[in-house]
């Protein structure tokens, strides 16, 4: 039979055996039977109300009078009725229906008493003025572990089982308290529920006495609660609420209207007003901020997005002027509202000054270079203007004495013996070189100040001009240069290529030995990076130790009555090669010639 | 010019030693033509003009060819010649540079301020003579002389 059915048709079931009951008792004392026919069938009813409630009662009490009719009534064994038997049936059964529908009601608000307890999300205990518990509802038995049946009957302090938090002690009876003085009452603090596995629980609880009546007190009714996750949901609140006040940036919290409703102690060590003052005034009057662009445009940035950065100016309470980096973000509640601002600042103020000192700076200090430059183009130009005033005042009187010198030879040299011939011819040599040398040295002076703008030069070409400056050289020496083509186009700037040209092969021609005749070889070397040209001599040649030292200026390695020159031309060469982006040297011996090279940009890179 | 008198030059030079040299160039050039010679930059200008001390026109006439130096005491020969070419009446003066600056800047400024010509002295002094003789064979011999003016005589 399934169990439903079973549950519904017990009761029934049981008041048909309890009446069954009844009636053998009955029939089994024939005193009663006689005297007090319907005795054993009332306790049977209210058993079975009790049992059963209402409809069980009434098939009670139908069965009953069934059966105390048949069996007790007389005549016994017979449905017959008379009067009075009648009336004696009657009375039962009015009597017995009014117990079934006492039991009934009685038994219903039982029941609903016992569904309200059930139903109650907190713990509900329920003690006799012993303090043994009397009831369990469903959260008392989880929180406590023990469930109502067994937990009935035993001593209050035994199925809650509390200490205090610290101590670790058992604490007070609580129902022996409320009991003794007759009040509600709560738990004493830091007291702790053991639970069931041993995990300790916070809980909230307070009891009442029952009263019966306005004197007695019929028990103790305990309710309580588990609090542990709220307070530890509270104690992280704190905690983070005290970390807040801990930070020395402000935090503020605003409401739509821009009400300040949560103020910080960074705020208040930043702006001078307490969180009391502060609270409830409108932020952006209490601070008189200034907003980098309009208000209007900041709120609809902090709608979109959720969030805004940027700078403000604001007044503290003193009056005065702060730089915040500022971050504001938009709290929104669960439907995606917009609840409330949370805006954080850091104080700028100093980074700022020190930025605009910075800018400020940066602006002079370009305004200085600039002057800088300026000055120095003029010292440029004044020196360049006194290089040319110089050399000029100084080669006046040069020409003077060789003019001079010369006309005393020309004119007069037949009446002067050979020494008289000779020295006017020192003289005249010894201020041709003194304008040699006033010359380089103003084209030394000039290379390195001078801007030198390069550009694609053909070296044939150079080569070749340089070869025309020096003909009447090559040919007083019967100097042959022998240029060996292809010679590549280079990055240079074509004056100052024909001077270091000029001068390189100057020195080629001049050092050779006696009676020989100089034979240069012009070639060029091409790598990826860079054109190498080489102006190889049969000369002299130049020893080791020298070969870095002639490219200084007035370095020489022979006196001028061995061999012409001033000692600038090469290193007028070196200036002004690497004025062009390259370099010089030279490869030598005594006695094989030497073999100059310079290097310089090829004007097809990459080719 | 009638014929039969020799064109004068004027020479603006203030360095005697140079002033020396060309004279003995344009002998040893055998060059016959009167040498007239100032100091400065206002003498230049004076005698140029016909005034003061040169107002004798024919003492001092006025040349076929000037000589000018740049680099002379108080008006530079720059402004000799600036001022030469606004003279209505001498403004067609053939003009010689004849400097030891060889710098581009003052070839450039000598050329726009209107010289016919620009030349650096040279050192030798067979070569002054040179080109003293080619000077006066181009500019004075072959060069058509441009008329001046009326009322400069």
């Amino acid at each position: 039979m399934p169990t439903r059915l079973l549950t519904t048709m017990l009761p029934y079931g049981i008041a048909v055996a309890v009446v069954a009951c009844a009636l053998l008792v009955m029939l089994l004392i024939p005193p009663l039977k006689t005297h007090t026919p319907f005795l054993f069938f009332f306790p049977a009813v209210m058993t079975a109300g009790w049992y059963g409630g209402l409809g069980p009662a009434l098939v009670a009490t139908a069965v009953s009078a069934v059966s105390a009719h048949y069996f007790i009534l007389p005549p016994a064994f017979s449905f017959a009725l008379t009067v009075v038997t009648g009336i004696q049936l009657a009375g039962f059964v009015v009597v017995a229906v009014f117990i079934s529908l006492l039991q009934g009601s009685l038994r219903q608000a039982r029941a609903r008493f016992e569904v309200i307890l059930r139903s109650i999300g907190e713990g509900v205990i329920t003690t006799d003025v012993e303090g043994r518990v009397t009831f369990m509802n469903p959260v008392a038995e989880a929180l406590t572990g023990w469930p109502d049946e067994r937990a009935r009957g035993r001593p209050f302090m035994e199925v809650l089982h509390l200490l205090h938090r610290h101590a670790r002690q058992p604490v007070e009876n609580l129902v022996t308290r409320i009991l003794r003085e007759g009040t509600v009452a709560g738990l004493a603090p830091h007291t702790v529920l053991i639970g069931p596995d041993g995990t300790e629980h916070s809980i909230d609880a307070s009891g009442a006495p029952i009263r019966s009546d306005r004197e007695t007190m019929a028990g103790v009714v305990l309710v309580f609660r588990d609090v542990t996750a709220r307070q530890r949901t509270e104690a992280a609140l704190a905690r983070a609420a005290a970390l807040l006040e801990l930070t020395y940036e402000s935090i503020l919290v605003l409401d739509l209207d821009y009400t300040i409703t949560f103020w910080n102690r960074g705020a208040t060590l930043m702006y001078g007003w307490t969180a009391e003052e502060a609270v409830g005034q409108v932020a952006y009057y209490l601070l008189r901020t200034q907003f980098p662009k309009p208000f209007e445009a900041i709120k609809a940035e902090l709608f979109r997005d959720g969030r805004w950065e940027g700078d403000l100016v604001h007044t503290t309470r003193a009056g005065a002027s702060l730089v915040v980096a500022s971050r504001w973000a938009l709290e929104r509640d669960a439907d995606g509202q917009p609840l409330a601002f949370l805006e954080l600042n850091s104080d700028i103020t100093a980074r700022k000054h020190a930025e605009d000192a910075l800018q400020q700076l940066n602006a002079t200090l370009e305004q200085r270079v600039q002057a800088r430059t300026q000055e120095l183009a003029e010292t440029n130009a004044a020196l360049e203007a006194f290089a040319a005033s110089v050399a000029h005042d100084l080669r006046a009187p040069l020409r003077g004495i060789h003019g001079f010198a010369q006309a005393l030879v020309d004119d007069y040299g037949a009446q002067l013996e050979a020494s008289g011939q000779d020295f006017l011819q020192r003289i005249i040599r010894a201020s041709t070189r003194m304008d040699t040398l006033i010359q380089d040295l103003l084209t030394y002076s000039r290379i390195s100040r001078e801007a030198l703008p390069l550009e694609p030069v053909p070296l044939q070409a150079a080569v070749q001009a340089a070869q025309a400056q020096l003909s009447g050289d090559l040919q007083a020496r019967g100097a042959a240069i022998q240029l060996e083509a292809p010679l590549p186009v280079v990055i240079a700037h074509y004056p100052m290529l024909v001077q270091v040209l000029v001068n390189v092969l100057a020195n080629a021609i001049t050092f050779t030995a006696p009676g020989v005749c100089p034979v240069v070889t012009v070639r060029a070397e091409r790598t990826e990076a860079q054109v190498r040209l080489w102006i190889e001599d049969n000369g002299i040649g130049i020893p080791a130790e020298y070969q870095e030292r002639i490219f200084e200026v007035f370095e020489r390695l022979h006196g001028p009555d061995a061999y012409a020159g001033t000692g600038i031309g090469l290193a007028i060469v070196r200036r002004g090669v690497e004025r062009m982006g390259g370099h010089v040297g030279v490869v030598s011996a005594p006695g094989q010639g030497s073999r100059f090279w310079l290097t310089l940009r090829p004007a097809d890179e990459g080719a | 010019m009638p014929d039969g008198t020799l064109q004068t030059i004027v020479l603006v030079e203030d360095n005697e030693d140079d002033v020396t040299l060309l004279r003995r160039a344009f002998q040893r050039a055998a060059i016959a033509n009167p040498l007239q010679v100032v100091g400065n930059g206002e003498a230049a200008r004076h005698y140029l003009a016909g005034e003061g001390a040169y107002a004798n026109r024919t003492q001092y006439p006025l040349p076929a060819l000037i000589l000018l130096d740049l680099k002379l005491p108080r008006v530079s020969g720059f402004e000799v010649l600036a001022w030469l070419r606004s003279q209505p009446g001498l403004k067609r003066l053939v003009t010689v540079i004849l400097t030891s600056s060889p710098q581009t800047a003052d070839i450039a400024r000598a050329y726009d301020l209107g010289a016919n010509s620009y030349l650096v002295k040279p050192g030798n002094p067979h070569d002054l003579v040179a080109l003293v003789h080619m000077l006066h064979l181009y500019w004075i011999d072959y060069n058509a002389t441009p008329p001046l003016a009326s009322g400069t005589g």
